[in-house]
């Protein structure tokens, strides 16, 4: 749950070249434009941002689960242009969004993103030629030199706030297991039934006791058993902190804070991130006055997935007073 | 891109990293014309490793019936499809085609394609299925007409992995102690790169833990001195495993380096994709040339003639006989005038085993019992 509003705050414009009238973002899915194969005219200059969310400062509380509550209809909406991933290997090479409709609003404790994009296909679920539909929101760690969007530097780390189709989907309906990918299947033997005779019982991996994922046979489940986050049975947010110092180095934060939700409505997707503004812990983001943010997004639909995605240069995120 | 030196290929090729070699490399020779497709190997594999959920169809171990047979469903002829002319210098026994590192993608990844779900869905497809039809009149010329052949296949522990240059996070890796390569469960984040690149499609995708899975080469029976799951188990003694030397420091008393170096009588299974697979194979003696040249490589003719005169090659005959003899790595064997011995790191006598087994034949009357022995069918 995020508490946030009661009252809404002025809001300054800002960015206006990009803002989309509300009326337009709210009744109708943006459009999608050409679609472009190369970057070439978006060449990373990291500290040239041509684009300004401003996020409005609010009061009270609001529901994060409840996407389209009206708290965020005093907040302006910003177009941001996101291009394939083509610099480094793995690439993306044929892109399917080319913009991202942003929101901003915060409470002084926390910073509240309300991510549309045009996906004319859900996808939650995965399988191994199948993909989920993700977004991210970046924002740099410290506050001395501005990171490479490009998931940031070793000197420069960011940090990371990660949605995936298939953590709502376990959020929503419980982790996914194989009998809900295949209803009819039959296994005639998994150690873990070795207990119950009964075998029109199924046991599902979240049922799985943990000292049996754990010690007694890790290979059951060997990504659970490593403590790897993607392997979590126990799901309780569709986001992830992160923190990058580069490609390859997404790694999952200890503390977990950040929450998310996620609806797909009419080919559009609607996706909640809120953060803790925080100006204390060195591993994280402090988010005050004028910083940057920067946005990615994958299309499971074209098997997006890691590097395969698209990405927004940073642009400024101006908190206001 | 780095240069490295492939020896299957007789020649430099270019691979996405440095070349690491370990200190030692696991690796395995099978003998096809001993394989009987019990899958037992299979099913000991699969009680072993990989019986959780998301695991149902992942096979480390799989045995198809070739022509056939494929698991993943057309590994091999989809990819061979996507490169380009696979020749061989018929002189200098030099691959001049191009390796799947070589041979990129539109975006300069290695040469490769992702199954679909459906593709690992049939296993057992083509089983004991034959090619060809029996005219009347047909007789037997040393090459069948018709025919098929058994092809057990486990992750061959590439030198030069696909898998490993494929993934952008550095999830796979390869153990320094024996060449072992494996992905780091608590890392992966299940891109799935490494299935699509791994040209012998030995990476797989667990859809419950959502990050992908591969053969450990059974790596804890390997740090206590033994044999993998798939090895022992082996009802056909068609497997071997050990660890093989570099061409330039062959160990003669070493059965795999006398195998594969020295008496060249074991292949590379699909060696012009060009990870340097270490799984070696004796092809099968009875199927038609053309189609193990395309297999094997272009030394499968010699290799065939050097298995068929194995009776008379002591050094060679004694290292086959120690096949699915005991459950321990063998270091080092020796040929002794009527036993082979094979032994342990230490010089420890693991096994003894003679070139002709001492037929025992038992009375017909077991007086103990005070009964008649006799087959009951
Ligand atoms: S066979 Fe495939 S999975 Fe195994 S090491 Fe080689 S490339 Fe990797
Ligand atoms: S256990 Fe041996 S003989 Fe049986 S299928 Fe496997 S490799 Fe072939």
């Amino acid at each position: 749950m995020f508490r946030q509003i009661v009252r809404i705050l002025p809001v300054l414009l800002v960015g206006i070249a990009l803002v989309q009238p509300e009326a337009h973002a709210q009744n109708s899915k943006p459009k999608s434009n050409k679609k472009s194969k190369t970057n070439a005219s978006a060449a990373p200059q990291w500290d040239a941002s041509e684009i300004s969310i401003s996020s409005s400062r609010v009061e009270g509380s609001i529901d994060v689960r409840n996407v389209e509550s009206n708290v965020w209809d005093a907040a302006t909406q910003v177009a941001v242009p996101v291009t394939n991933q083509n610099m480094v290997a793995p690439m993306l090479t044929e892109p399917s969004v080319d913009t991202m409709y942003v929101k901003s609003i915060h409470d002084s404790s926390w910073v509240a993103f309300r991510l549309q994009w045009a996906d004319e296909t859900k996808d939650v679920t995965i399988d191994s030629d199948v993909f989920c539909d993700q977004v991210a929101v970046q924002l740099p760690v410290g506050k001395v030199d501005l990171p490479s969007p490009m998931m940031g530097h070793t000197s420069t780390p960011v940090h990371i706030v990660h949605w995936k189709g298939v953590w709502q989907a376990d959020c929503e309906t419980g982790f996914r297991d194989i009998v809900d990918a295949y209803p009819n299947i039959w296994v005639d033997y998994y150690p873990t039934r070795e207990s119950d005779l009964d075998r029109t019982v199924r046991v599902f991996a979240k049922d799985v006791p943990a000292e049996m994922i754990a010690v007694q046979s890790p290979n059951i489940l060997p990504g659970t058993a490593a403590h790897n986050p993607v392997s979590s049975i126990k799901r309780k947010q569709p986001v992830e902190e992160a923190r990058a110092e580069g490609y390859g180095t997404y790694t999952t934060s200890e503390r977990q804070l950040a929450v998310g939700w996620g609806s797909w409505k009419n080919g559009m997707w609607t996706v909640c991130i809120v953060i803790p503004i925080n100006n204390q812990d060195a591993m994280r983001p402090t988010i005050e006055g004028r910083t940057k943010v920067g946005f990615a997004v994958w299309n499971g639909k074209q098997q997006n997935v890691g590097s395969r995605k698209h990405w927004a240069q940073w642009s400024d995120l101006i908190l206001q007073p | 891109m780095a240069t490295v030196n492939n020896w299957q290929l007789k020649r430099e090729m270019e691979y996405p990293l440095e070349d690491a070699k370990p200190k030692k490399q696991i690796a395995y020779v099978f003998d096809t014309n001993k394989c009987i497709a019990c899958q037992t190997c299979t099913v000991a594999c699969k009680t072993t490793w990989t019986s959780g959920r998301g695991e149902e169809t992942i096979f480390f171990n799989n045995v198809e019936t070739k022509p056939y047979g494929s698991y993943p469903l057309k590994w091999d002829v989809n990819l061979m499809k996507e490169m380009k002319d696979q020749v061989w210098d018929s002189k200098t026994g030099e691959y001049k085609g191009l390796t799947v590192f070589e041979a990129t993608e539109e975006d300069g990844r290695i040469k490769g394609w992702r199954p679909e779900e459906r593709d690992y869905a049939f296993p057992n497809i083509g089983e004991d299925e034959v090619l060809g039809t029996m005219e009347k009149g047909a007789f037997f010329n040393g090459i069948h007409d018709v025919w098929m052949f058994y092809l057990a296949r486990i992750c061959n522990h590439c030198s030069y992995p696909a898998c490993l240059a494929a993934c952008p996070r550095k999830a796979i890796y390869k153990r320094e102690e024996d060449g072992i390569v494996l992905i780091d469960q608590s890392r992966c984040r299940g891109y799935r790169e490494c299935v699509k690149a791994c040209p012998y499609k030995k990476t797989f995708f667990n859809m419950v833990t959502r990050v992908s899975e591969k053969c450990i080469g059974c790596y804890p029976l390997i740090e206590q001195g033994q044999q993998p799951r798939c090895v022992t188990t082996c009802i056909g003694k068609i497997r071997m495993q050990g660890f093989l030397g570099q061409p330039d420091q062959i160990r003669k008393d070493n059965p795999l380096d006398m195998l594969v170096h020295v008496k060249k009588v074991a292949l590379p299974l699909y060696p012009q994709f060009g990870t340097q697979p270490n799984v070696y194979y004796v092809p099968p003696i009875h199927v038609p040339k053309d189609f193990l040249y395309q297999m094997f490589g272009p030394n499968v003719d010699e290799t065939i003639e050097t298995y068929k005169n194995m009776k008379d090659d002591k050094e060679l005959l004694a290292a086959f006989l120690l096949f699915g003899n005991t459950p321990y790595i063998i270091h080092s064997y020796q040929a002794f005038d009527t036993y082979t011995v094979g032994y342990n790191e230490k010089g420890d006598e693991l096994v003894r085993v003679p070139y002709t087994e001492t037929p025992f034949v038992r009375p017909y009357r077991d007086e103990k019992l005070a009964t008649y022995r006799h087959n009951t069918p």
